[in-house]
């Protein structure tokens, strides 16, 4: 075969004579020089890959959730879109906010559950006002403040324990509920802008049973005229249900009905209390069987690592050789803090358990269910997508910018409070596609290859294969034999070669704006063939000349942080680090995942910005530094059998 | 200030006495003749509104005698809430304010939400804001990362770049980004390298490498090919996003023209703290 055009011909049967089957195999080197010639002006012509990442929130709440409104906020679906395209807005609290980046691509992902009834509500209707409950929200909403953050967390309160008043609820059905849903679509379709700005229609299906977190996100591929052939799926029974496998059904139903297609992203198993990624499914007490490891692996591709509500990595309890483990944790309880966190919790809470589970569990049930990529997102229910310590508008309208919010509850409920310095100020979701488009990210999403970040903006690159060699990452960029000789993030590394250990290659290019790196890691996870669970870390490439001590650990990169003026300088660390690394301890009997993480130098928090700023003292068990990162979605290795 | 000032009691009285002279100046002037104020009719429809009220909130009908309460809860309250407006209650309670301000709002959003651009509109919007809706300027150039290290080398590379070595991607000290940008949108370019590069960049001559141009990753030699200027998009490729821009627009606008109308009907004067007093609002 000598040219595509060939091919094309070969494969479509209109060959002119016999064709061998050696024929069709790759084309020669000399072929691919002529394709391809070298010092071509543009080295991107012809190039069919993602050559650059895009920026996103998967995850963001505005004044049409029930409990964002309540907590106090203002604006709507399409301030939040404005926002993510780097327009400047007044915030609900009166503050001009802007981003220093516009963001690439948003969903707005309100709760499913009473959609529109807070917006009913502020707008005083004489039936909502007549409901002493309702009566008694809305002169708290009125009030505003800390009144309206106590009437939102009564509001999430009263519906997790099904007390929600009847006369109050918005179900999907009836009037107001679809004329909620038809502003989300109406919102997405009119920001929507192919090549520029990609604006998901979307939703959060909230289960919440026991106060125990299973919530997903929602996201469609398609416009309005699919999304619009629906309502979304909401946690009250009798059309509801908090059990995902209800929710995979309605999403199979939505794809059989329309053509179209969506996924699914949970978060915050953290605040699920040992029910997010199961072994025994919480609903049954039983075993989970093929039929869920097979619809979860359908349709959950990815999971937000990191968000505002703590991240979810892993846990120092489950990783306590992990330097960088000990970070955002919010790990004292459930969701609504009314149960509080056993240790052996944890392991079905945090990602690079739940990998480590999914490897398990496909040696048992022939799938993994737990085979996801990484994003981070903000859930923020302020409609500001802001994951930047430094432009931090917090978790709800309650606590945006003020000199008090480190020290005022983001949420009590009864005597247990999380507090306002808790909160993180993360993540962002990167996205390697081909173009800006609805369809261009979402087919991204499903094949993962994604990852998440804290906040800033490095580049990273992470090919797994069975080839990389130290002299790939002196040529060229990375990308080229990343593509050429290894599947990228999020997929599985082809057949095993006899004799071969998996080598990867790595990358990550500093924030523009942002801090130098002090170190890309690999984290590998295994499951032996006992069943237990494994995992380590290696440092793979780091900043200056520092070596590992005796304990195999490497020296911390140091710290420029000023905490008395919130700044830092990057005289240590690194704007690009690279290195091809090889598994040394490759068992090529055992399945396991790879992932990379990514770790900025030391930086100021969000709450050292915020005492600079307001002129604020806090108290000491107050965090002022933060190490930003990125996880990449892993690759993974399965034994031929 | 004298203690007793600050007794809750006095201010107790205090308010208590100009109430009671306030409904007197209040209460004769309403009265000169228009005794409709005196009046409270409850109306059919209003008790329609109310059985439909309590259906929903109950599932069912009210009974008589619940009707007759309800009715009787309306009167109460009627009266009630003319004699708190009389008194200017009202006026020092949050809530109230904060409704009745809302009213006001959701008046004007109703109003743009029925308003409906005519093309004339929005051709004359999309004159007005050309550049907002002008496709971005587009730039082609080369670049390489320079180690820090060997920053002095610098003079060094550049002459031999300008005499035509062009082994970039071996020389760039950083790999990730690319050496040969073509055409690439401003966006993306400042997404990329960042503001200080994607500034400097604009000013530099064309056609010959120079540089140190400091970025973000560090320094970088430059070589600027072309910049393709933004142009002007046709009404018709810019109509949806120019129909967006006007409707949010239009909704600031008339929020703002409503706001500076109503002020204009008012005098307004903010007092300055007392020197020595602290500020109420400090920033």
């Amino acid at each position: 075969m000598h040219s595509p055009i060939a091919a094309c011909l070969f494969i479509l049967g209109i060959g002119t004579r016999p064709v061998l089957a050696q024929e069709v195999d790759r084309p020669d080197s000399a072929t691919v020089h002529k394709l391809f010639p070298k010092g071509g002006f543009s080295p991107q012509a012809g190039r069919n890959y993602p050559t650059r990442v895009y920026w996103g929130d998967t995850h963001l709440h505005t004044s049409a959730s029930m409990d964002a409104g309540a907590f106090g906020n203002r604006l709507g679906p399409e301030d939040a879109f404005r926002f993510a395209r780097g327009e400047e807005l007044v915030s609900s609290t009166g503050l001009p906010v802007r981003l220093a980046r516009s963001l690439d691509f948003l969903v707005v992902s309100d709760h499913s559950d009473n959609m529109g009834f807070f917006p009913k509500l502020f707008s005083g209707d004489p039936a909502y006002l007549a409901d002493p409950v309702g009566k008694q929200w809305y002169d708290m909403v009125q009030a505003g403040g800390q009144e309206a953050v106590k009437a939102a967390l009564d509001v999430i309160d009263r519906f997790s324990k099904n007390q929600f008043p009847p006369a109050l609820a918005s179900l999907p059905g009836s009037e107001l509920y679809r004329s909620a849903w038809d502003l989300n679509i109406k919102a997405a379709e009119t920001y929507n802008s192919p090549g520029l700005f990609t604006a998901f229609i979307g939703y959060e299906w909230t289960s919440n049973t026991g106060g125990n977190n299973l919530h997903r996100v929602v996201i469609f591929r398609d416009g309005g005229d699919k999304a619009g052939q629906i309502e979304p799926f909401t946690t009250l029974p009798p059309a509801g249900s908090d059990n995902p496998r209800e929710l995979w059904k309605w999403m199979a139903a939505y794809q059989e009905k329309t053509g179209g297609q969506v996924l699914a992203i949970p978060h915050n198993g953290n605040l699920s209390n040992g029910i997010m990624f199961p072994l025994i499914e919480s609903f049954t007490g039983k075993p989970v069987d093929k039929n869920y490891v097979t619809q979860r692996r359908r349709f959950e591709p990815l999971y937000e690592v990191t968000q505002i509500k703590g991240d979810g990595e892993t846990h120092p309890f489950l990783s306590p050789n992990d330097e960088f483990a000990n970070f955002e944790r919010w790990d004292k309880s459930n969701l609504a803090l009314s149960a509080p966190k056993k240790p052996d919790m944890f392991q079905y809470e945090y990602a690079r358990s739940a990998l480590q589970l999914g490897l398990l569990l496909e040696q048992k049930l022939g799938v993994n269910p737990y085979k996801f990529g990484m994003v981070g997102s903000t859930d923020s229910h302020t409609s500001l997508s802001t994951a930047d310590d430094d432009n931090f508008f917090g978790k709800h309208s309650g606590t945006e910018p003020n000199p008090h919010r480190w020290e005022h509850p983001v949420g009590c409920f009864g005597d247990k409070c999380v507090m306002g310095w808790e909160q993180t100020a993360s993540g962002y979701a990167a996205v390697w596609a081909k173009e800006n488009t609805r369809e261009a990210l979402f087919d991204a999403m499903m094949r993962r290859e994604t990852y998440a970040t804290t906040g800033p903006r490095m580049t990273v690159r992470f090919f797994g294969g069975w080839d990389f060699i130290q002299e790939d990452v002196h040529t060229r960029t990375p990308a080229v034999p990343g593509y050429a000789k290894g599947v990228p993030m999020g997929g599985d590394l082809p057949k095993r070669p006899a004799g071969k250990s998996p080598t990867f290659l790595i990358a990550a290019l500093k924030d523009p704006l942002g801090a130098n790196l002090d170190r890309i890691q690999i984290v590998k996870g295994w499951v032996d063939s006992r069943g237990n669970r494994g995992e380590k870390v290696y440092d793979v490439v780091w900043s200056g000349d520092r070596k590992p001590g005796t304990d195999g650990k490497l020296p911390s990169v140091g710290n420029t942080v000023d905490i008395q003026h919130a700044v830092y300088t990057n005289t240590i660390g690194a704007p690009e680090l690279i290195t091809v690394w090889k598994d040394p301890e490759f068992n090529p009997n055992l399945r396991a995942v790879y992932y990379t993480r990514v770790i900025e130098i030391p930086t100021p928090r969000w709450t050292c910005y915020d005492a600079v700023r307001f002129g604020v003292k806090m108290s000491p068990e107050v965090p002022m530094l933060t190490t930003e990162r990125a996880y990449t979605s892993p690759i993974w290795y399965t034994p031929s059998k | 200030m004298k203690r007793w000032l600050q007794e809750p009691l006095f201010h107790f009285l205090l308010i208590g006495s100009a109430v009671f002279g306030l409904n007197a100046v209040f209460a004769s002037r309403q009265d000169g003749g228009r005794t409709s104020n005196r009046e409270i009719v409850v109306s059919q429809g209003r008790i329609r509104s109310m059985e439909e009220t309590f259906r929903r909130q109950w599932g069912r009908p009210p009974s008589a005698d619940e009707l007759k309460g309800l009715v009787n809860d309306y009167v109460r309250e009627e009266a009630l809430m003319r004699e708190a407006i009389v008194l200017g209650l009202d006026r020092d309670d949050a809530v109230v304010r904060r409704r009745l301000a809302q009213k006001m709002e959701f008046l004007s959003e109703d109003a743009v939400s029925v308003m409906q651009p005519t093309e004339a509109d929005l051709r004359a919007y999309l004159a007005a804001h050309v550049k907002d809706f002008a496709a971005e300027p587009r730039l082609t150039f080369s670049q390489i990362g320079l180690d820090p290290e060997k920053q002095k080398d610098a003079g060094r590379l550049l002459t031999e770049l300008n005499h035509g070595r062009d082994d970039l991607e071996t020389l760039s000290f950083i790999r990730m980004l690319p050496v040969h940008v073509d055409t690439m949108a401003h966006g993306d370019v400042l997404t990329l390298f960042g503001p200080e590069f994607t500034a400097t960049l604009q000013t530099l001559p064309r056609g010959r490498w120079v540089g140190p141009v400091p970025s973000g990753y560090g320094q970088h030699l430059v070589r600027l090919e072309a910049i393709e200027p933004g142009h002007a998009q046709s009404f018709e490729a810019a109509r949806d996003a120019v129909a967006r821009e006007w409707s949010a627009a239009k909704r600031q606008e008339m929020k703002d023209a409503q706001i500076n109308e109503l002020l204009s009907r008012y005098s307004i004067t903010i007092e300055k703290s007392a020197p020595g007093e602290t500020a109420a609002v400090k920033r």
